[in-house]
This record gives C-alpha cells, sequence and structure tokens, in this order.
C-alpha cells in the first residue's frame, strides 16, 4: 500500500503553483491594473474597507492620546497637592504666583494683601484651577488642528 | 520606533505619526499593488489552481489585500490586528506583504483541512446511526487516504503535462527541476544557465498553454471542480 506521506508527484505541482504564480514586485502600475482587470479584482472594496479603518483608527488614537493627557494632569495635581501640605508652603506658592503675574509693579503688593486674607484651603483650591488651567493652556498650544 | 501608542492607553491604538504616515502612503495605487501581491500570493499557494485554472471560491484577493489594511489599522493583536513594527519594516508595503502572507498560508491551510473529507450518511440512514456508526470505527469500511488519490492524480497530470511540452525544450527542463525541488525562477535561471527574462517569459508561455492542457484532460483531472 503506498505511503500517504510520499508525495513526490504532489509536492512538484505544489512546486510548479510557486513558479508559474512567483510574485513579480517590479511592475508599472499601468502593468498592474490591466492584471487586476483581467482577474476581476474590485479594488473600490478593499479601497472602502480601509476608509472606513481609517476612521475608526483615527477615533481610537483620539481616545488614547486624550486619555494620556488626562493621567497626566492627574498626575501633576496629585504632586502639587503633596507639595501644598503644609500652610507656609502654599502661602509661599501664592506669592511666588504672584510675582510671576505682577513682577515688581506696586499692585503686586495689593494682591498680596488679598490673598493673604483667604483661607489655606481656598488658596490650595486657587493654585490646583491656575495649574490645571496653565496645563490645558500648554496643551492646546501643542496641538494641531485637526 | 513602532507605531502604536505607549502602553496604558485604552487599548493598543495607532499612534497620530503612523496614522499620518499610513494616510500619505496608502494611495490608490498602493491598494492596487497590495491587492496584485495577494493575487499573486493566492495563486501561488493555492496548488490545486495549476490543475483548476482559479483560485477557490468565495476567496478573492480583495478580501485578503482589505484584511491586512484591516489588521494594521487596529494594530491590536487581541483584537486581530497586526502592529506595525517600523524598526523591523521601515517600508509600509513589505509589512503588508508579510500580512498578506501570513493570511494567505492560514487560508490555504483551512481550505486544505476542508478537502479531507469525512464519512457521509448513507442512503436511507438516519442522522442517529450515522453518528452512531462514525462513533464506532471499526464499522467503517477501509476507505483509500485521500492524499493517495490526489498523489495518483498529480502524478498522471504532471506526465501528462510534461508530454503536452515535448516540443519546448525550456518547458520540460523547467518541469524537470519541479521535480528535483528547485522552484524560484532565479534558480532555474541559475541551474540552466539562461537568462532570467527567458524564464520568466517560459512561466507566462506555461500559464497559457496550461488552459489548452485543462480542457484537453479534463476527463482524468478530478481537481477540475475543486
Amino acid at each position: 500500500m503506498p505511503d500517504p506521506e510520499n508525495t513526490p508527484a504532489t509536492d512538484a505541482v505544489k512546486l510548479l503553483a510557486e513558479f508559474l504564480y512567483e510574485p513579480e514586485l517590479n511592475l508599472s502600475a499601468d502593468e498592474i491594473r490591466v492584471r487586476l482587470k483581467e482577474a476581476h479584482v474590485d479594488i473600490a472594496q478593499v479601497e472602502k474597507r480601509f476608509r472606513a479603518a481609517l476612521a475608526q483608527a483615527r477615533g481610537r488614537s483620539a481616545l488614547a492620546t486624550a486619555q494620556q493627557r488626562r493621567e497626566a494632569f492627574l498626575s501633576k495635581i496629585s504632586d502639587l497637592k503633596k507639595q501644598l501640605a503644609t500652610s507656609s508652603e502654599v502661602r509661599e506658592h501664592v506669592r511666588q504666583l504672584v510675582e510671576k503675574l505682577f513682577g515688581q509693579e506696586a499692585t503686586a503688593a495689593v494682591a498680596w494683601r488679598n490673598f493673604e486674607k483667604a483661607t489655606d484651603d481656598d488658596l490650595r483650591s486657587m493654585i490646583e484651577d491656575m495649574t490645571l488651567l496653565e496645563e490645558l493652556e500648554k496643551d492646546d498650544q501643542s496641538t494641531p488642528t485637526t | 520606533m513602532v507605531a502604536c501608542m505607549p502602553p496604558g492607553s485604552p487599548e493598543l491604538a495607532l499612534s497620530p505619526e503612523a496614522l499620518a504616515i499610513i494616510e500619505s502612503t496608502v494611495t490608490k495605487e498602493f491598494v492596487e499593488n497590495l491587492a496584485y501581491y495577494a493575487f499573486q500570493k493566492l495563486s501561488q499557494k493555492w496548488w490545486r489552481g495549476v490543475w483548476n485554472g482559479k483560485i477557490p471560491g468565495g476567496v478573492q484577493a480583495e478580501d485578503v489585500a482589505a484584511s491586512a489594511l484591516e489588521a494594521l489599522m487596529t494594530a491590536d493583536p487581541t483584537k486581530g490586528g497586526r502592529e506595525w513594527n517600523r524598526e523591523r519594516y521601515p517600508d509600509l508595503m513589505d509589512f503588508l506583504r508579510s500580512v498578506v502572507d501570513s493570511k494567505v498560508n492560514h487560508l490555504v491551510e483551512r481550505l486544505e483541512n476542508r478537502m479531507e473529507q469525512e464519512p457521509a450518511p448513507k442512503q436511507d440512514e438516519t442522522i442517529s446511526d450515522f453518528i452512531d456508526r462514525k462513533r464506532d470505527h471499526r464499522s467503517l469500511p477501509e476507505e483509500p487516504n485521500p492524499r493517495t488519490n490526489e498523489e495518483a492524480a498529480n502524478d498522471n497530470l504532471f506526465l501528462a503535462l510534461l508530454d503536452e511540452v515535448k516540443d519546448d525544450a525550456l518547458l520540460t527542463r523547467i518541469l524537470e527541476c519541479q521535480l528535483d525541488g528547485i522552484y524560484k525562477r532565479a534558480d532555474i535561471a541559475t541551474k540552466l544557465g539562461v537568462e532570467p527574462i527567458q524564464i520568466t517569459q517560459a512561466a507566462k508561455r506555461l500559464d497559457r498553454r496550461l488552459v489548452k492542457f485543462r480542457e484537453k484532460h479534463s476527463h482524468m483531472n478530478p481537481f477540475k471542480d475543486s
């Protein structure tokens, strides 16, 4: 009885198919178009499915970017909260912010006096909001419009 | 650098940079090139096509090409995607061709497995009797192995083809190369000491002659309807 694993003729036919239809990679665009037409290959269907997949990929990519930004913000806020653990640090932080905004102008002293009346919690909340706004502005400037 | 967002993303998604490259690279011409590659690969791997002149029913090159592009865009391997490693494949077409190769190989393997025929119910046999009979292998008649049948058919057809092209010395020598396990056009050209272009022309000649051969030998061709 013949051994079903010993198939020299079938192997030769497999190699014949490999030989006959060896991909030709250097054909011109026109030659490819002609051959696709002969083989009745529907390119419009491929393009349509690609465009749909592209739109979905754009959505996933935007979602992933947004999540990364959100995680970065949360991480910064968490760091800030740790830094502002004591009241003296809160007040020092606000003083630096006021100096940054008003420089050496006389209004700086007025602004600082107003903040001195605020509670530590109010100051913490204000610093968090200002930091978030600063980050959002930076992010808007670095994100290209679509 | 890989083309995906770093871990921590809601799912593995293409980076905006990779998306921009893909959008500008995948033109209509690019899609045509990929689809033609898929067509050639299917023809190359579905060896029965040598005798029946077509790729299996229901399997189309456009499906394979579109599916490779979808895998690229999905990226996440857990969702059937393929992650484009731009260090390994700087050329997007090279990457997509590797995806097509893998898809065609799996597809042909599945089709080959489907060709393995299972015992069928006899006329007037109920399904439950048939299932009982299938469970008891001793009751099954010894059927010839499908591979043995295929081998005999391939042997007959290959010899007939050799006879058919005996007027063309180069084609005869090329077919002898297949019997010796040499099948790449460049290797055949080297072995036979001829220019590669002559081998390419001979392949086209043989493909044309196969059309007539199939008609002439359809009576001895069990692959014609597969």
